[in-house]
């Protein structure tokens, strides 16, 4: 299994990210351990000689957020997305499946047992972050929903709040509730998480709680926060970004530095918490998991289908 | 100083900045720290005022770096800030010539030329933190991003016209470009456009802040164009022209006499 190949540790004296450091390693131990799947951090290579891998600091995720719903500003939802209530809530899993379910988050942990993991998120915008993350293998849900054989697609849709959500009230810029898709075979990866925690701790409301997708291979806003419904689908599904603007935004979204994005470069990007003069890093095909994931899109051409 | 008191000493301030009054008593408003009195004394001048105004968001930008206070993202946040004072003080740039005309205030020309500069000093800050802060020098990831970005496009061209802008600036610049002057310093607003561009490309979707900027250039850029028309139909009247609308006494020094008139009428 490849966890730490290549990669060479680097001293730092923030007891801080220190202490994150030693966490990271627990993490990645029991996640080795727990999960026969391949876990995390694959090998990151920098534009610099130093090989460098380290979680972003807790503070950097949690204050910095794109959670549309809120604001367009990435440090409001800390504050704003205190109004959200996360409990009660309930999961839905409909369309082409044997078992519907509907489960609320404590079934849902009880009867599928979380694991963690440690992966780098990639965000469409060329920012970076290497996060623990705790969540089910979205495969685990699936199964125990058994798509029929007609499903080829999941759909995910977010909470629609409009209430608490300003952005939602006044209808800005996007079609809400926010929606994602994924092909299914790509839903039953072993990588793809539907997480419930963030830094052993239960998933904060900034970073969409209570229940998110996590599919680390993509750009990050295939990664939806605070689902309420996911359905089995023959079709593709529309989704928010791509509904927006289809040339900027695919519906495969998978993290291509040699794709770049119409506007700007998708070859390098720039990790949380850096300090400045701290060289960019050089994106890797499928955010690193090429070995885990490629076979997925063998034969298909990759610059068509962004 | 106690609170209910800012506003009073406000108002008395700008009323010494605007000269109709003579000069602040700190002590007078309880201020009795020398250090800050000799301060306030010094900013109690206009011109004073605009010099710390333009360093100001520098001395606060150095402020952030040492206390490791630029939020989650330092680099982006020395791009934003950069970006952001650069476009600020351009704007205040361009404000300085209706406000002449509105005002029949003379003399402003230094004070376009301190904004001006100050605008490029920031747009020069947010160029370093391109190359340096963030791509740390390594010019084979610059030249790629710079062929990849097209966002970047109109900032190049901005910051190359600030620059040529700047190095004209002084008045040697000024004796050697002649009547070309004014005509390469129009370019000031192919600099704003470019910038607003730049701004709004960069973004994934809320507009709304370079819009804002945008707004106040396109009413800056109206208020040239109604200047112009009334110049023009001034002319058209075959009346002797008085003082040009949208001049200075610098400017008038420079310009040749003969070209003055309708030719050189373009403000």
């Amino acid at each position: 299994m490849k966890i730490l190949q290549g990669l060479t540790e680097r001293m730092v004296t923030d007891p801080e990210i220190w202490a994150d450091r030693r966490r990271l390693l627990k993490l990645m131990g029991t996640g080795a351990l727990l999960s026969s799947a391949p876990v995390a951090v694959a090998g990151v290579s920098p534009t610099s000689d130093n090989s460098t891998v380290r979680t972003t600091p807790e503070f950097a995720i949690t204050h910095y957020n794109n959670y549309y719903e809120f604001s367009f500003d990435k440090s409001e939802p800390v504050e704003l997305a205190r109004a959200l209530k996360t409990e009660p809530w309930t999961l839905e899993i409909t369309g082409q499946v044997e078992h519907p379910l509907k489960l609320t988050i404590d079934d849902l942990i009880k009867r599928f047992s979380p694991t963690e993991r440690i992966y780098r998120f990639r965000c469409v915008e060329g920012w970076s972050a290497v996060l623990p993350w705790r969540g089910i293998p979205l495969k685990d849900l699936l199964l125990a929903a058994a798509p029929l054989a007609s499903a080829k697609f999941v759909g995910f849709t977010a909470i629609m709040a409009p209430e608490i959500m300003p952005n939602q009230k006044s209808r800005k810029l996007l079609d809400w509730p926010y929606r994602e898709g994924l092909r299914l075979d790509e839903a039953m990866h072993p990588l793809t998480l539907l997480a419930t925690g963030l830094y052993g701790k239960p998933l904060p409301a900034q970073n969409g709680a209570p229940l998110r997708l996590v599919v680390p291979w993509k750009y990050g806003f295939k990664s939806i926060k605070a689902i309420v419904r996911m359905e089995l689908l023959t079709q593709q599904p529309v989704t928010t970004w791509n509904q927006q603007a289809p040339d900027e935004y695919g519906f495969y979204a998978n993290v291509n530095p040699e794709v770049p994005h119409p506007r700007w470069s998708q070859a390098t990007e720039r990790p949380l918490a850096s300090t400045l003069h701290e060289p960019r890093m050089r994106t890797l095909l499928f955010n690193g998991y090429e070995d885990q994931v490629a076979s997925l899109y063998s034969g298909l051409d990759l610059k068509r289908y962004y | 100083m106690q609170f209910n008191r800012a506003i009073p000493f406000l108002i008395e301030f700008q009323s010494v900045l605007r000269k109709k009054k003579a000069r602040l008593d700190p002590l007078a408003w309880g201020i009795t720290s020398p250090i800050m009195a000799s301060l306030v004394t010094w900013l109690s001048n206009l011109w004073n005022f605009c010099l710390f105004l333009s360093v100001l968001p520098g001395i606060y930008l150095w402020v952030l770096i040492q206390l490791d206070a630029l939020g989650p993202n330092p680099v982006e946040a020395f791009h934003l800030f950069t970006g952001i004072w650069a476009l600020r003080f351009l704007c205040l740039t361009l404000v300085i010539t209706p406000l002449q005309v509105v005002t029949s205030w003379r003399g402003v020309a230094p004070f376009r030329q301190l904004f001006g500069l100050t605008s490029f000093f920031y747009a020069a800050l947010h160029v370093y933190g391109y190359l340096s802060i963030d791509h740390a020098l390594i010019w084979p990831t610059i030249g790629q991003d710079l062929i990849e970005t097209p966002y970047l496009w109109p900032g190049l061209l901005a910051i190359f016209i600030l620059l040529l802008l700047a190095l004209s600036s002084p008045k040697q610049g000024k004796k050697l470009l002649g009547k070309n002057w004014k005509k390469l310093h129009r370019w000031i607003y192919v600099a704003a456009v470019a910038s607003i561009l730049h701004y709004v490309m960069q973004l994934k979707g809320n507009l709304a802040d370079p819009l804002f900027y945008g707004l106040i250039i396109g009413l800056l850029f109206a208020s040239r164009l109604v200047i112009w028309i009334r110049n023009r139909q001034v002319t058209r009247l075959m009346i002797p022209r008085p003082r040009r609308l949208g001049d200075d006494e610098e400017d008038r020094s420079v310009s040749h006499p003969k070209t003055s008139g309708i030719a050189n009428s373009r403000t």
